[in-house]
């Protein structure tokens, strides 16, 4: 009995297919967010707002700190605060953070708000622990596989002797190109 | 068939996030653990180089790219102490900014010399290099790599004076490498 293997690299190929679908968008959607860093932040939709008030005492307390956010609609956001450098005030807001300069009153609310979907890829996309590292190992290694073996799975004019072995070229090229240009 | 890939795959969730579970809520950790108050970090953190303390503070800033290292404050202090998660522990999450922590952890230093200093000009005049080759002939006005490049250099200089000044042949800076925390209410 002789060994099929198109059989078999087919049904790998297939299966491989199905069970890193889910995998493979997840490493290209945050792969493409993260490429554009300089252009966007993917994780997060970040608000500004700028504030002026009153110069603040060092020695203000919770209960200032609450009344001074209530005319900024935080009161019930508030978490903490404290006094970086001792030049500015700090309070943390459920979502974010203000900002202000003891001095000159002048200051900043912060907000920040999870990017739904990319938020959650690019979290996995950089490694958040070494359980997720062996899976995205496992995937890198499936899609060794899945590469290798889908280029032996057309037959006829398709295959990889006839049509293929040109686009097979092409696709290798253009790193090559990059590489002899710009490393080299 | 279908049976054997569904059992394997819930394995694999469950024992992720059992470990992931685990690691953020207080895992016992080996051997004494030293209290340490965040304010006296600084200058105590030396004397325990490699060994396991404890730390309270506020988390300050946790790092929007992946979320692989914090800074803990306290009220009454300037003290700032960056944490980061072993390899145990999952990144640390953005909606812990403003909450107390207690962390056990390793302290970790990094040691900061002439030959690092040396490093550091090569990396950034090559990267300016690059960077000028690149953008040879398409230059829009945008200086941006430009400052950076200066930026760079410049806190290099600062480095090397703090160094010198020092006395030392190292300026050490010191971390701690979580193995456990909690979010105290």
């Amino acid at each position: 009995m002789t060994f099929k293997w198109r059989k078999w690299n087919k049904a790998i190929h297939r299966d491989f297919g199905y069970f890193f679908f889910g995998m493979t968008l997840i490493y290209a959607i945050s792969g493409i967010a993260l490429n554009h860093l300089d252009d966007w932040n993917p994780n997060f939709i970040i608000t500004t707002q700028e504030i002026q008030t009153n110069s603040i005492s060092k020695e203000i307390d919770k209960e200032g700190v609450l009344t001074l956010l209530e005319k900024y609609d935080e009161k019930e956001n508030y978490k903490k605060h404290y006094f970086p450098r001792g030049k500015y005030l700090k309070v943390f807001i459920k979502g974010g953070t203000i900002t202000i300069d003891l001095e000159s009153g002048k200051g900043i609310i912060e907000k920040t708000k999870r990017r739904p979907v990319f938020s959650e890829m690019d979290y996995l996309h950089y490694n958040p622990i070494k359980y997720w590292t062996w899976f995205a190992d496992i995937y890198a290694g499936a899609l060794i596989i899945l590469a290798i073996g889908g280029i032996f799975i057309p037959r006829g004019r398709a295959s990889l002797k006839k049509r293929g072995i040109w686009f097979l070229l092409a696709g290798i090229l253009i790193p090559v190109v990059y590489l002899l240009v710009y490393y080299y | 068939m279908k049976k054997s890939v569904l059992f394997t795959l819930s394995l694999f969730i469950l024992f992720s996030a059992f470990n992931s579970y685990a690691a953020v809520s207080s895992a016992s950790p080996k051997g004494d653990v030293t209290k340490i108050k965040l304010k006296n970090f600084k200058e105590k953190a030396g004397d325990y180089v490699g060994k396991t303390i404890k730390l309270k503070g506020i988390v300050d800033h946790v790092c929007e790219h992946g979320g692989k290292k914090m800074f803990l404050v306290e009220e009454k202090s300037d003290a700032r102490v960056k944490i980061t998660p072993d390899e145990n522990l999952a990144a640390f999450n953005q909606d812990m900014v403003g909450e107390t922590v207690e962390v056990i952890g390793v302290v970790k230093e990094f040691r900061l010399d002439e030959d690092y200093l040396i490093e550091m000009e090569e990396k950034i005049k090559a990267d300016s290099k690059e960077e000028s080759e690149i953008h040879m002939g398409e230059h829009d006005g945008n200086k941006k790599e430009e400052h950076s490049a200066e930026d760079q250099m410049e806190q290099v200089n600062r480095l090397r004076k703090k160094l010198k000044d020092s006395g030392e042949d190292h300026l050490s800076y010191y971390s701690v490498e979580a193995t456990s925390y909690k979010i105290l209410k």
